[in-house]
């Protein structure tokens, strides 16, 4: 009865620390105000539709050369700070081909390991936004519909 | 000559009696139209202002920033996770605009059903009475005047945005959940009741005659509502404490009989672009747009399937035609009335292209171009849906049954064929809405058709699949589609007389409305 016990607590306490796992991503800034840096070919397009944000990364690395897509809900006030310079300078971020080998990486394997985040100049501020990586669309999603 | 003389004096008085009488009526003619055309420019310049008013509060809203959000501490009416599932609905905005005051009222949704109890009241729906309400001074919306505002009525039956408001005002600034409240009596700010309890004197925070007021609010769907009791506060004296007392204008409803010394009715704003796009159809089946297209998108029937397009801005439904497989109805082959596609500009995929076939508006019935405007439409109402819920999914946008339910009936259609899955949901749960709607269109045209002639228009290609769809899912959908012939009584033979009559029909649709 005891060894049952124990059994169970063991199997309790792997799939919760699997579960914990899971759940805690890893955390991916991107700057997104390009003024500052050297001309790249790969660019963003902002647009809202409905109650989202979507920032689209040009770059065709999606399959089926789609582009990827990185959303955000805009009344979730959550997901919009704005971080003072020495927050900033303390943040690790990535380089853009950084980025496109991570959506490629997604765009394959759908597993979704990372939370991200752009970071970007709002006149005087420093404003963070969380961003979701949208998935591919599948070929049911873009069939005709007779 | 004294008669003359007599006769010539009444003459002159006459003429000038009438020609001052007819100077008088010029004067009241152009005062009048002066007037009415001021009137009409008074009211152009309140719809811009108005219009102008809700668009600079969304780009204050969106761009709003608030640094020390994380200090701020205190508790909010409703929880985190249903805080972060408030949609404002900016469409349907309107403003009350007093003196240099402007007040920017959004309704906003919440997919739940909430009720609250407050002293005698107890089961008032809070669903439909959820605002955001910004307000500017005269010096810019600022985050500390943004707020949430909760209306809970003294009358317990409801109360409707047409009506003067008389209950409590609920305010929670939107960024920082800190609650207070204010009486409301026709429409205008009154004193407390004796039901609020005053808890007086100074506090640490600086305030005086602060008051406090228990509120139940439930939240869940019908059946298993979860109910917890909050208090929320108001001070006086000073400062802070919300920002509850703003006068009159502050208070819902809309309209130049609404409270806070009249506003403007602000029935344009954003509203006066709303329309689905159908720019292509008018410019070349203009008849088809104006009397079939524009009467269905306008039925109440329709309303839930068109309202998420019904905004200035994407997500769109667009209307085009173009010349699609058209078949005889002697010699068979394939007649495809029309498609749907997502728009391939829309990122979010909430966006669709519906596209009628030209040969259909020129050679079918009015009927038939009916149902084809209904079903297509229904095509681009799932997939808006599809997309929300996978937008919804992605960002951790999970909470409470009914919202679930709605989850699982689309995110789990999203894996299956789709012209099989979108067929299906047709079929079985929007049929009955559809024919409603396309039975309202008819009872407006001079040729009446019976239920059961509109059944079989609406049944026109609901039972066809994606190619390679597993024979399991055929037999569902075929199942389904029996079901409605059931119903309705019909055999094959008759809808086939019937399809034959209508795609090639001897009443077409005219050609030239303009």
């Amino acid at each position: 009865m005891l060894n049952k016990n124990i059994l169970f607590v063991v199997i309790l306490v792997v799939v919760t620390q699997g579960a914990i796992a899971q759940i805690k991503k890893d955390s991916i800034y991107y700057i997104l105000d390009s003024k500052n840096k050297p001309k790249e070919k790969t660019s963003f397009e902002k647009q809202v539709e409905g109650n989202f944000l979507t920032y689209v990364l040009k770059c065709k690395c999606y399959p089926h050369d789609k582009d990827p897509v990185f959303v955000s809900r805009i009344e979730n006030s959550q997901n919009t700070q704005f971080i003072s310079m020495v927050e900033f300078e303390k943040i690790k971020t990535i380089s853009i081909s950084k980025l496109i080998k991570l959506t490629k990486q997604y765009g394959k394997d759908k597993i979704n390991r990372y939370s991200f985040f752009f970071i970007e100049k709002d006149g005087i501020r420093i404003k963070k936004t969380k961003v979701v990586l949208m998935p591919p669309r599948n070929a049911a999603q873009d069939a005709v519909l007779y | 000559m004294k008669i003359t003389s007599h006769m010539r004096i009444p003459l002159r008085a006459k003429a000038y009696l009438l020609l001052f009488i007819m100077f008088v009526a010029v004067i009241i003619y152009s005062c009048k139209k002066d007037s009415s055309t001021d009137y009409k420019n008074l009211q152009k310049e309140l719809s811009e202002s108005s219009a102008a008013a809700i668009i600079r509060a969304k780009e204050a809203f969106i761009n709003q920033s608030v640094d020390n959000r994380v200090q701020l501490t205190g508790k909010s009416l409703l929880s985190d996770s249903l805080l972060n599932h408030r949609t404002l609905l900016w469409s349907e905005a309107y403003t009350n605009i007093s003196g240099d005051s402007v007040f920017v009222f959004v309704p906003i949704k919440i997919p739940v059903t909430l009720t609250v109890e407050q002293g005698d009241l107890a089961g008032t729906r809070l669903t439909d009475h959820l605002f955001l309400r910004m307000i500017d001074y005269g010096n810019g919306f600022k985050p500390k005047l943004t707020e949430m505002v909760s209306m809970i009525p003294d009358d317990s039956s409801g109360w409707k945005i047409t009506q003067k408001f008389s209950g409590l005002l609920l305010l929670e600034n939107w960024y920082f959940p800190f609650s207070s409240f204010i009486q409301v009596l026709d429409g205008k700010e009154s004193p407390h009741s004796k039901k609020i309890m005053s808890s007086g004197g100074a506090t640490t925070e600086g305030y005086f005659d602060c008051k406090t007021l228990p509120v139940t609010l439930c939240v869940g769907v019908e059946g298993y509502m979860n109910c917890e009791t909050h208090t929320v506060t108001t001070c006086q004296g000073g400062g802070g404490g919300g920002d509850g007392g703003t006068g009159g204008g502050g208070v819902p409803p809309r309209g130049p009989s609404g409270p806070g010394g009249g506003g403007s009715s602000g029935s344009g704003g954003i509203g006066d672009k709303r329309e689905l796009n159908t720019d292509a159809i008018r410019e070349k089946f203009s008849c088809a747009d104006k009397n079939i297209l524009q009467p269905i998108f306008g039925s109440e029937s329709m309303s839930a399937f068109v309202a998420p397009f019904l905004t200035d801005k994407k997500p769109t439904l667009t209307y085009n035609t173009a010349s699609l497989p058209w078949g005889s109805t002697t010699t068979g082959g394939k007649f495809e009335l029309g498609h749907a596609i997502y728009d391939p500009t829309s990122r979010t995929g909430l966006s669709s292209i519906v596209t009628l076939n030209e040969k259909m508006l020129e050679n079918s019935s009015p009927l038939f171009a009916a149902v084809t405007t209904v079903h297509e439409t229904i095509h681009g109402y799932i997939n808006y849906n599809i997309s929300l819920a996978s937008l919804n999914v992605a960002n951790d946008y999970s909470d409470y049954g009914n919202w679930m339910a709605a989850l699982n009936g689309f995110y789990l259609i999203k894996g299956l064929p789709s012209n099989y899955s979108q067929h299906t949901v047709m079929l079985t749960d929007y049929f009955d809405r559809a024919i409603k709607v396309v039975t309202a269109w008819d009872q407006k045209q001079t040729l009446h058709h019976s239920s059961k002639e509109i059944a079989m228009a609406m049944m026109y290609g609901l039972n066809m699949v994606d190619p390679n769809t597993p024979q399991n899912l055929v037999d569902n959908i075929n199942a389904a589609f029996e079901l409605i012939k059931i119903k309705y009584e019909v055999t094959d033979a008759e809808l086939d007389t019937f399809y034959k009559s209508q795609l090639n029909s001897l009443i077409k649709i005219p050609t030239d409305c303009n």
